[in-house]
Protein backbone atom coordinates (compact mmCIF):
# COMPACT_ATOMS: atom_id res chain seq x y z
CA UNK A 1 0.00 0.00 0.00
CA UNK A 2 1.28 3.46 -0.85
CA UNK A 3 2.02 5.89 1.92
CA UNK A 4 0.51 9.34 1.66
CA UNK A 5 -0.27 12.39 3.83
CA UNK A 6 2.81 14.35 2.87
CA UNK A 7 3.93 17.65 4.32
CA UNK A 8 3.87 20.16 1.46
CA UNK A 9 4.81 23.27 3.37
CA UNK A 10 5.22 24.58 6.90
CA UNK A 11 4.81 28.27 7.69
CA UNK A 12 5.62 30.31 10.77
CA UNK A 13 3.80 33.55 9.97
CA UNK A 14 4.28 35.46 13.26
CA UNK A 15 4.14 39.22 12.76
CA UNK A 16 1.99 39.06 9.64
CA UNK A 17 -1.75 39.16 9.05
CA UNK A 18 -1.90 36.41 6.45
CA UNK A 19 -0.28 33.15 5.49
CA UNK A 20 -0.40 32.21 1.81
CA UNK A 21 0.35 28.77 0.44
CA UNK A 22 0.79 28.98 -3.32
CA UNK A 23 2.61 25.75 -4.08
CA UNK A 24 0.03 23.07 -3.46
CA UNK A 25 1.43 20.05 -5.26
CA UNK A 26 -0.60 17.48 -7.16
CA UNK A 27 -2.62 15.61 -4.59
CA UNK A 28 -6.28 14.63 -4.34
CA UNK A 29 -7.05 16.39 -1.04
CA UNK A 30 -5.33 18.99 1.09
CA UNK A 31 -5.33 19.24 4.87
CA UNK A 32 -4.22 22.36 6.72
CA UNK A 33 -3.34 22.13 10.38
CA UNK A 34 -3.08 25.42 12.21
CA UNK A 35 -1.70 25.81 15.70
CA UNK A 36 -1.71 29.48 16.32
CA UNK A 37 -2.56 32.63 18.13
CA UNK A 38 -2.90 36.31 17.25
CA UNK A 39 -1.86 39.53 18.92
CA UNK A 40 -5.49 40.46 19.57
CA UNK A 41 -8.67 38.42 19.72
CA UNK A 42 -9.93 37.76 16.23
CA UNK A 43 -11.57 35.37 13.84
CA UNK A 44 -9.82 33.81 10.87
CA UNK A 45 -10.60 34.03 7.15
CA UNK A 46 -10.04 31.31 4.58
CA UNK A 47 -9.80 32.30 0.91
CA UNK A 48 -8.69 30.68 -2.31
CA UNK A 49 -6.75 31.94 -5.33
CA UNK A 50 -6.70 35.46 -3.86
CA UNK A 51 -10.44 35.83 -4.41
CA UNK A 52 -11.84 38.53 -2.09
CA UNK A 53 -15.22 38.69 -3.81
CA UNK A 54 -18.49 37.58 -2.27
CA UNK A 55 -18.14 34.00 -3.47
CA UNK A 56 -17.98 32.17 -0.16
CA UNK A 57 -20.62 30.37 1.87
CA UNK A 58 -20.37 28.61 5.18
CA UNK A 59 -22.31 27.01 7.97
CA UNK A 60 -20.83 26.30 11.39
CA UNK A 61 -21.68 25.36 14.94
CA UNK A 62 -19.73 25.97 18.13
CA UNK A 63 -20.00 25.51 21.84
CA UNK A 64 -18.47 27.63 24.60
CA UNK A 65 -17.32 26.86 28.12
CA UNK A 66 -20.69 28.16 29.35
CA UNK A 67 -22.46 25.39 27.47
CA UNK A 68 -24.08 27.57 24.86
CA UNK A 69 -24.31 26.08 21.41
CA UNK A 70 -24.38 28.62 18.65
CA UNK A 71 -24.36 28.67 14.92
CA UNK A 72 -23.27 31.03 12.20
CA UNK A 73 -23.67 31.15 8.48
CA UNK A 74 -23.00 33.39 5.54
CA UNK A 75 -24.66 33.43 2.19
CA UNK A 76 -22.26 35.02 -0.32
CA UNK A 77 -19.60 36.49 1.93
CA UNK A 78 -16.05 37.57 1.26
CA UNK A 79 -14.46 34.57 2.96
CA UNK A 80 -15.11 31.38 4.83
CA UNK A 81 -14.89 32.98 8.25
CA UNK A 82 -13.96 30.63 11.07
CA UNK A 83 -15.68 32.40 13.93
CA UNK A 84 -14.68 31.95 17.52
CA UNK A 85 -11.39 30.17 16.94
CA UNK A 86 -9.55 32.74 19.03
CA UNK A 87 -8.31 32.99 22.54
CA UNK A 88 -8.18 36.06 24.70
CA UNK A 89 -6.02 37.44 26.16
CA UNK A 90 -3.56 36.77 23.41
CA UNK A 91 0.17 36.43 23.40
CA UNK A 92 0.48 33.88 26.20
CA UNK A 93 0.99 30.16 26.16
CA UNK A 94 -2.51 29.33 24.96
CA UNK A 95 -2.89 28.49 21.30
CA UNK A 96 -5.82 27.74 19.03
CA UNK A 97 -6.13 24.76 16.75
CA UNK A 98 -7.88 24.52 13.41
CA UNK A 99 -7.90 21.64 10.97
CA UNK A 100 -9.20 22.29 7.47
CA UNK A 101 -9.84 19.64 4.82
CA UNK A 102 -10.04 20.59 1.13
CA UNK A 103 -11.11 17.60 -0.95
CA UNK A 104 -10.75 17.54 -4.73
CA UNK A 105 -9.04 20.92 -4.75
CA UNK A 106 -7.76 20.49 -8.30
CA UNK A 107 -11.08 19.29 -9.71
CA UNK A 108 -13.18 21.66 -11.84
CA UNK A 109 -16.11 21.69 -9.45
CA UNK A 110 -17.51 24.07 -6.85
CA UNK A 111 -15.20 23.63 -3.87
CA UNK A 112 -16.22 22.28 -0.48
CA UNK A 113 -14.16 22.65 2.70
CA UNK A 114 -14.68 21.15 6.14
CA UNK A 115 -13.08 22.36 9.32
CA UNK A 116 -13.04 21.97 13.08
CA UNK A 117 -11.46 24.23 15.63
CA UNK A 118 -11.07 25.05 19.27
CA UNK A 119 -9.29 26.89 22.02
CA UNK A 120 -9.09 26.88 25.78
CA UNK A 121 -7.49 29.72 27.70
CA UNK A 122 -7.16 31.25 31.13
CA UNK A 123 -7.87 28.24 33.38
CA UNK A 124 -8.65 30.53 36.32
CA UNK A 125 -11.60 31.91 34.41
CA UNK A 126 -12.07 29.48 31.57
CA UNK A 127 -12.76 30.80 28.15
CA UNK A 128 -13.20 28.17 25.53
CA UNK A 129 -14.86 27.48 22.26
CA UNK A 130 -14.99 24.39 20.11
CA UNK A 131 -16.71 24.07 16.80
CA UNK A 132 -17.02 22.66 13.35
CA UNK A 133 -18.16 23.91 9.99
CA UNK A 134 -18.46 23.43 6.28
CA UNK A 135 -17.74 26.04 3.65
CA UNK A 136 -17.94 26.54 -0.04
CA UNK A 137 -16.05 28.56 -2.61
CA UNK A 138 -18.45 29.02 -5.50
CA UNK A 139 -15.86 28.71 -8.22
CA UNK A 140 -14.91 25.75 -10.37
CA UNK A 141 -11.29 26.80 -10.91
CA UNK A 142 -8.59 24.59 -9.49
CA UNK A 143 -7.34 25.90 -6.17
CA UNK A 144 -3.80 27.12 -6.70
CA UNK A 145 -3.35 29.14 -3.53
CA UNK A 146 -4.80 29.15 -0.04
CA UNK A 147 -4.80 32.18 2.24
CA UNK A 148 -5.46 32.09 5.97
CA UNK A 149 -5.63 35.52 7.55
CA UNK A 150 -6.57 37.16 10.80
CA UNK A 151 -9.51 39.54 10.97
CA UNK A 152 -7.60 41.75 13.40
CA UNK A 153 -3.97 41.93 14.46
CA UNK A 154 -1.06 39.74 13.49
CA UNK A 155 -0.31 36.10 14.00
CA UNK A 156 1.55 35.78 17.29
CA UNK A 157 4.93 34.24 17.97
CA UNK A 158 4.81 30.47 17.99
CA UNK A 159 2.19 30.20 15.27
CA UNK A 160 2.65 27.27 12.91
CA UNK A 161 0.50 26.45 9.91
CA UNK A 162 1.24 23.23 8.06
CA UNK A 163 -0.09 22.14 4.67
CA UNK A 164 -0.40 18.43 3.85
CA UNK A 165 -1.34 16.57 0.67
CA UNK A 166 -3.23 13.28 0.50
CA UNK A 167 -3.44 11.03 -2.54
CA UNK A 168 -6.40 8.80 -3.39
CA UNK A 169 -6.38 5.98 -5.88
CA UNK B 1 -1.39 44.27 4.42
CA UNK B 2 1.77 42.26 4.91
CA UNK B 3 1.56 38.82 3.44
CA UNK B 4 3.73 35.85 4.18
CA UNK B 5 3.95 33.29 1.43
CA UNK B 6 5.80 30.04 1.57
CA UNK B 7 8.31 31.63 -0.76
CA UNK B 8 8.66 34.83 1.21
CA UNK B 9 8.87 32.81 4.40
CA UNK B 10 12.02 31.26 3.05
CA UNK B 11 13.36 34.71 2.15
CA UNK B 12 12.80 35.74 5.77
CA UNK B 13 14.87 32.82 6.87
CA UNK B 14 12.09 30.41 7.73
CA UNK B 15 12.58 26.87 6.58
CA UNK B 16 11.10 23.42 6.79
CA UNK B 17 12.57 22.14 9.98
CA UNK B 18 13.02 18.52 10.93
CA UNK B 19 10.21 18.93 13.44
CA UNK B 20 7.83 19.04 10.45
CA UNK B 21 8.79 15.68 9.06
CA UNK B 22 6.17 14.16 6.75
CA UNK B 23 3.46 12.11 8.38
CA UNK B 24 4.02 8.85 6.54
CA UNK B 25 1.69 6.86 8.73
CA UNK B 26 -1.23 7.13 6.28
CA UNK B 27 -1.50 4.41 3.66
CA UNK B 28 -3.94 4.15 0.79
CA UNK B 29 -5.99 0.96 1.02
CA UNK B 30 -8.64 1.52 -1.65
CA UNK B 31 -10.58 4.20 -3.51
CA UNK B 32 -13.79 3.86 -5.49
CA UNK B 33 -14.78 6.62 -7.89
CA UNK B 34 -18.42 6.89 -8.99
CA UNK B 35 -19.72 3.76 -7.26
CA UNK B 36 -22.92 2.39 -8.75
CA UNK B 37 -26.14 1.80 -6.84
CA UNK B 38 -26.82 2.90 -3.28
CA UNK B 39 -24.16 0.98 -1.40
CA UNK B 40 -20.48 0.17 -1.61
CA UNK B 41 -18.48 -2.28 0.49
CA UNK B 42 -14.81 -2.11 1.37
CA UNK B 43 -14.17 -5.78 2.06
CA UNK B 44 -11.13 -7.80 3.10
CA UNK B 45 -9.71 -4.81 4.96
CA UNK B 46 -6.06 -5.53 5.86
CA UNK B 47 -5.64 -6.16 9.56
CA UNK B 48 -2.18 -4.60 9.64
CA UNK B 49 -2.92 -1.00 10.64
CA UNK B 50 -3.78 0.62 13.95
CA UNK B 51 -6.69 2.77 12.78
CA UNK B 52 -8.75 3.43 9.65
CA UNK B 53 -9.89 6.64 8.02
CA UNK B 54 -12.62 7.03 5.44
CA UNK B 55 -12.50 10.19 3.35
CA UNK B 56 -15.83 10.83 1.67
CA UNK B 57 -16.69 13.22 -1.15
CA UNK B 58 -19.96 13.12 -3.03
CA UNK B 59 -23.71 13.40 -3.23
CA UNK B 60 -26.65 11.21 -4.18
CA UNK B 61 -30.02 11.36 -5.89
CA UNK B 62 -32.33 11.93 -2.94
CA UNK B 63 -33.69 15.01 -4.64
CA UNK B 64 -34.71 17.46 -3.28
CA UNK B 65 -33.82 16.47 0.27
CA UNK B 66 -30.57 16.63 2.15
CA UNK B 67 -28.84 13.29 2.28
CA UNK B 68 -25.88 11.54 3.81
CA UNK B 69 -23.41 8.73 3.43
CA UNK B 70 -23.83 6.25 6.29
CA UNK B 71 -21.36 3.66 7.55
CA UNK B 72 -22.03 0.15 8.81
CA UNK B 73 -19.46 -2.36 10.01
CA UNK B 74 -19.14 -6.01 8.97
CA UNK B 75 -22.56 -5.92 7.34
CA UNK B 76 -24.35 -5.30 10.65
CA UNK B 77 -27.61 -3.52 9.84
CA UNK B 78 -29.21 -3.96 13.27
CA UNK B 79 -29.49 -1.26 15.92
CA UNK B 80 -26.11 -2.01 17.45
CA UNK B 81 -24.72 1.47 16.99
CA UNK B 82 -24.89 4.60 19.16
CA UNK B 83 -24.08 8.14 18.09
CA UNK B 84 -23.79 11.64 19.49
CA UNK B 85 -23.73 14.13 16.65
CA UNK B 86 -24.25 17.86 17.31
CA UNK B 87 -25.20 19.48 14.05
CA UNK B 88 -26.25 22.66 12.35
CA UNK B 89 -29.15 22.38 9.99
CA UNK B 90 -29.94 25.38 7.83
CA UNK B 91 -33.49 24.16 7.31
CA UNK B 92 -34.44 25.02 10.88
CA UNK B 93 -32.01 27.90 11.30
CA UNK B 94 -30.69 26.75 14.67
CA UNK B 95 -28.24 24.15 15.87
CA UNK B 96 -29.08 20.95 17.61
CA UNK B 97 -27.27 20.85 20.92
CA UNK B 98 -26.52 17.24 20.29
CA UNK B 99 -28.22 14.12 19.18
CA UNK B 100 -27.84 10.75 20.78
CA UNK B 101 -29.54 7.70 19.42
CA UNK B 102 -29.32 4.09 18.55
CA UNK B 103 -29.22 3.54 14.86
CA UNK B 104 -28.56 1.06 12.15
CA UNK B 105 -25.28 2.78 11.32
CA UNK B 106 -22.46 4.26 13.37
CA UNK B 107 -21.21 7.31 11.52
CA UNK B 108 -22.23 9.54 8.66
CA UNK B 109 -21.30 12.53 6.52
CA UNK B 110 -23.96 14.92 5.24
CA UNK B 111 -23.96 15.61 1.54
CA UNK B 112 -26.44 17.05 -0.99
CA UNK B 113 -29.34 14.88 -2.00
CA UNK B 114 -29.56 16.23 -5.49
CA UNK B 115 -27.54 14.70 -8.25
CA UNK B 116 -28.33 17.67 -10.47
CA UNK B 117 -26.80 20.10 -7.99
CA UNK B 118 -23.40 21.47 -8.85
CA UNK B 119 -22.45 21.30 -5.17
CA UNK B 120 -20.80 18.55 -3.18
CA UNK B 121 -20.41 17.42 0.39
CA UNK B 122 -17.41 15.91 2.12
CA UNK B 123 -16.08 14.66 5.39
CA UNK B 124 -13.99 12.07 7.15
CA UNK B 125 -14.56 9.21 9.58
CA UNK B 126 -11.88 7.67 11.78
CA UNK B 127 -12.29 4.19 13.22
CA UNK B 128 -9.98 3.51 16.13
CA UNK B 129 -8.26 0.21 16.90
CA UNK B 130 -10.36 -1.63 14.38
CA UNK B 131 -8.55 -4.94 14.93
CA UNK B 132 -8.78 -4.89 18.74
CA UNK B 133 -11.09 -7.69 19.87
CA UNK B 134 -11.27 -6.42 23.46
CA UNK B 135 -13.01 -3.14 22.68
CA UNK B 136 -16.22 -1.96 21.12
CA UNK B 137 -15.35 0.12 18.08
CA UNK B 138 -15.28 3.90 18.31
CA UNK B 139 -15.59 6.33 15.42
CA UNK B 140 -15.28 10.10 15.19
CA UNK B 141 -16.53 11.98 12.19
CA UNK B 142 -17.28 15.39 10.77
CA UNK B 143 -18.42 16.85 7.49
CA UNK B 144 -21.21 18.50 5.61
CA UNK B 145 -22.16 20.63 2.67
CA UNK B 146 -23.40 24.07 1.72
CA UNK B 147 -26.23 24.34 -0.76
CA UNK B 148 -27.47 27.92 -0.60
CA UNK B 149 -29.20 28.82 -3.81
CA UNK B 150 -28.56 25.71 -5.82
CA UNK B 151 -32.27 25.46 -6.55
CA UNK B 152 -32.57 21.76 -5.91
CA UNK B 153 -30.93 20.82 -2.66
CA UNK B 154 -31.50 22.30 0.77
CA UNK B 155 -29.31 24.96 2.23
CA UNK B 156 -26.80 22.91 4.09
CA UNK B 157 -26.03 20.70 7.02
CA UNK B 158 -22.87 20.03 9.00
CA UNK B 159 -22.06 17.79 11.93
CA UNK B 160 -19.21 16.61 14.09
CA UNK B 161 -19.86 13.49 16.09
CA UNK B 162 -18.85 10.26 17.67
CA UNK B 163 -20.29 6.83 17.19
CA UNK B 164 -19.65 3.35 18.40
CA UNK B 165 -20.42 -0.14 17.27
CA UNK B 166 -21.26 -2.27 20.25
CA UNK B 167 -19.20 -5.24 19.16
CA UNK B 168 -15.67 -6.35 19.94
CA UNK B 169 -15.25 -8.11 16.61
CA UNK B 170 -12.44 -6.96 14.37
CA UNK B 171 -13.58 -4.73 11.52
CA UNK B 172 -13.12 -6.61 8.27
CA UNK B 173 -15.54 -4.71 6.06
CA UNK B 174 -17.23 -1.33 5.87
CA UNK B 175 -20.51 -0.75 4.07
CA UNK B 176 -21.24 2.79 2.89
CA UNK B 177 -24.84 3.49 1.94
CA UNK B 178 -26.82 6.50 0.84
CA UNK B 179 -29.67 7.91 2.86
CA UNK B 180 -32.97 6.50 1.63
CA UNK B 181 -31.51 4.13 -0.91
CA UNK B 182 -30.89 6.60 -3.71
CA UNK B 183 -27.91 6.08 -5.97
CA UNK B 184 -24.48 7.63 -5.58
CA UNK B 185 -23.95 10.50 -7.99
CA UNK B 186 -21.27 10.22 -10.65
CA UNK B 187 -18.10 11.82 -9.32
CA UNK B 188 -18.60 10.52 -5.79
CA UNK B 189 -15.32 9.33 -4.27
CA UNK B 190 -14.98 6.97 -1.30
CA UNK B 191 -11.43 6.42 -0.05
CA UNK B 192 -10.13 4.18 2.73
CA UNK B 193 -6.79 4.71 4.47
CA UNK B 194 -4.88 2.74 7.04
CA UNK B 195 -3.04 4.57 9.82
CA UNK B 196 -0.01 3.24 11.64
CA UNK B 197 1.15 4.66 14.94
CA UNK B 198 -0.60 6.08 17.95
Amino acid sequence: MAATYDLISAATPAGTTACVFNSLGSYTDLVIQCYFSATVGCDYDLRFNGDTGTNYYYLQGSSTASNTFDNASTNAGGSIRIIGAYNSPQGGADFNAIEISLPEYRNSIVKNANYRFGYISNPASPAANVGFGTGQWRNTAAITSVTISTTNGNFANGTTINLYGIMAG
Amino acid sequence: MPLLTTQSARSYGFSLSSSFAPISAYYQIATILSPSGSGYTFSNIPQTYDHLELRIFGKDGRNPLYSSCNVQINGDTAGNYNMVAPQVDSRVGAPYGGESFSAGFGAFVYWPGASSSTYWGSGSIKIFEYTNTNKNKTMIFNGGYVGYGDGTSEQGMVTSGMGNWRSTAAVTSLVLTTNGGSSFAAGTRLSLYGIKGA
